[in-house]
């Protein structure tokens, strides 16, 4: 062994400076998901998708507005049948996030997974829970700003129609409990899904074509079964947000459904039971590999 | 006595760990320490040494045995890695980020209050402020090596682990490496960098603990651990005016178990280095004989190294 050569002073000391909290680093962390869910810092293409399904779930709320505020100026009489209400808009919404989930989730867990980037963060002070609340809160993050700016352009739209904008409002104060909570049982159980499955399978390719294959399977033989006995109805997993969006909003939109009439207790049960199972399967998979 | 693989002052101890993977055996039985200053850990590839810096890091739990670092279980206290800086042997990058962003971003998880300036200093100590705002996609896999150095040291930690550091750099690249590794542990703190590659390690550790098919198989100083193989021989090459005249004198000499003579060199075997470096002179001396060189051939790590892979 030899010790020759120069030791050059690279003024190196270590740090004892301020450091930010643990919430702090928590909300770097979401930042940091949340560009990566919709591809800012990647290339164009990457944008294109998500940014595109943006567009689509906010310019027909936008038509909306426009379509009212022109029959308000020019006096033509409008249909109420023929504008989407907020209940009604969530299923246009719910089938744009269900394709913005498919693709963002995987793009979110994959690559931080096969390409070993994991390390980045398992060999600083956030733990694997911490990573994975992080990347969950930032897609639940993005996918409920996606479902609820275009509920926001429909209620504003309305109320500079209405006589009163702030009496409008004031009409409408359901909106802020009904619209939050619809949109939270379509984030939470679609990105439950897609995370279970992004979370066991390495390509990104076959993990959104599962997930979409998947769910659409499940929910044709849910509804297939359901002739036997209509709570195999619960194994349609599109059917769980829906009915808790009818219940939210008191109405029954699923009359052709078979599981329509299934108590909202069975609907709700099934859900929190498959969510605690996801986040529990979720968390197996990422502690065997830290 | 201590054994050699414990030090006095130590900030990271392994005690009796053990790690297998189903019937796969990666470590075993292994009982060592580490302090300020750098320690290197030698071994060929499959030999166990990152399966134990992943465990010194807390990724890994050991099957039996424990670890500590500064008193802590590294598992269970995330907290210890704000002290800690990991260069792991994976890629483990975000291709798509500047070099600039990426180490950024590690200090932030490190919870530093100017992540972006750490990151300057960091860029500017392994030489990649010019290159820093270009993607890592981009660069060569030496680049990315500095780069993820560059992660690991941004919040200036006093355990630094770096699992094969110089693998893809070039030779300035890595000359500047191993003097900031040098520098890092002249200034206190503990620098664990494992290698397979000997004459890297012989450059960068004050200290070696070679590792052969999971087992610590040596350690200390590299003269050290030489010195403690009593049962191999020491070669010595030796070239004189008079080879034969200076061979007849040391076969037979009590220090000598060897003598090869070639045509322009001889080769010896002793036990005894030390002794047999202070008789020569006068024999040489006393027989009018000449002696040009006299040069032990197996004190390099390399031949250590050797001797001690072909024990296991």
């Amino acid at each position: 062994m030899t010790s020759e050569g120069a030791v050059f002073d690279l003024g190196y000391e270590q740090y004892r400076g301020p450091r930010l909290s643990d919430r702090q680093v928590f909300w770097r962390m979401v930042i940091d998901g949340l560009k990566k869910s919709v591809g800012i810092g990647k290339r164009a293409r990457n944008k294109a998708f998500p940014f595109s399904l943006v567009a689509l779930a906010i310019l027909p709320a936008l038509g909306v507005v426009v379509i009212q505020v022109v029959a308000k100026i020019f006096g033509l009489p409008l249909s109420g049948d023929v504008l989407l209400d907020d209940r009604e808009y969530f299923d246009w919404t719910s089938q744009l996030i269900f394709f913005f989930v498919a693709v963002a989730v995987p793009n979110l867990l994959i690559p931080d997974r096969v390409e070993n980037v994991l390390l980045v963060y398992t060999s600083r002070p956030p733990t694997i829970n911490t990573y994975l609340v992080a990347r969950l809160v930032a897609m639940a993050i993005s996918v409920g700003v996606f479902l609820m700016i275009p509920q926001l352009v429909l209620l504003i739209g309305e109320a500079l129609i209405s006589p009163s904008f702030f009496g409008h409002l004031a009409d409408n104060l359901a909106f802020w409990w009904r619209v939050p909570l619809t949109s939270f049982a379509y984030l939470a159980v679609n990105v439950g899904v897609a995370a279970l499955v992004a979370a066991y399978i390495n390509n990104r390719g076959a993990a959104i074509a599962i997930y979409i294959i998947g769910v659409n399977v499940l929910n044709g033989v849910g509804i297939g079964l359901s002739s036997i006995n209509e709570y195999f109805s619960l194994l349609s997993i599109q059917f769980w947000p829906t009915r808790i969006r009818d219940w939210v909003f008191g109405v029954n939109t699923l009359d052709d459904f078979p599981g329509a009439d299934l108590p909202i207790v069975a609907v709700l049960a099934t859900t929190i039971a498959f969510l605690t199972l996801a986040v529990a399967l979720i968390l197996r998979r990422y502690r065997k590999l830290i | 006595m201590t054994s050699p693989a414990l030090v006095p002052n130590a900030i990271i101890e392994v005690n009796d760990v053990s790690k297998w993977f189903g019937d796969k055996v990666a470590n075993s039985k292994l009982t060592c320490s580490f302090g300020p200053g750098v320690t290197g850990l030698l071994g060929p590839n499959g030999a166990g040494k990152t399966t134990l810096l992943r465990m010194l890091a807390g990724l890994t739990q050991p099957s039996t045995g424990s670890i500590s670092v500064d008193g802590l279980d590294p598992r269970g206290h995330p907290k210890l890695f704000e002290r800690v800086g990991l260069v792991p042997e994976e890629d483990a990058v975000y291709e798509f980020l500047t070099a600039r962003q990426y180490v950024t971003y590690a200090a932030q998880l490190t919870g530093l209050a100017d992540p972006s300036q750490a990151a300057a200093d960091a860029l500017a100590t392994v030489q990649l402020t010019e290159s820093a705002d270009r993607k890592l996609g981009e660069f060569s896999k030496g680049m990315k090596q500095r780069t993820r150095v560059a992660a690991a040291i941004a919040h200036r930690p006093d355990i630094l682990i770096l699992d094969e550091p110089l693998n893809g750099t070039d030779p300035v690249q890595r000359a500047r490496l191993i003097a900031l590794i040098r520098s890092l542990a002249a200034n206190g703190a503990t620098v664990i960098v494992s290698s397979h590659v000997l004459a890297e390690v012989e450059r960068i550790a004050d200290r070696v603990l070679a590792m052969t098919n999971g087992r610590l198989a040596a350690a200390g100083n590299v003269e050290a651990i030489r010195a403690a193989m009593i049962d191999i021989p020491y070669k010595v090459r030796i070239d004189a005016d008079d080879l034969r005249g200076l061979g007849a004198l040391l076969i037979g000499h009590p220090l000598i178990t060897s003598v090869a003579i070639g045509n322009s060199e001889m080769v010896i075997e002793t036990n005894d280095l030390g002794a047999l470096g202070r008789d020569l002179p006068g024999l040489a001396i006393d027989s009018g004989v000449r002696i040009t060189r006299f040069q032990p051939e197996d004190m390099s790590l390399e031949a250590v190294f050797g001797y001690l892979d072909k024990r296991r």
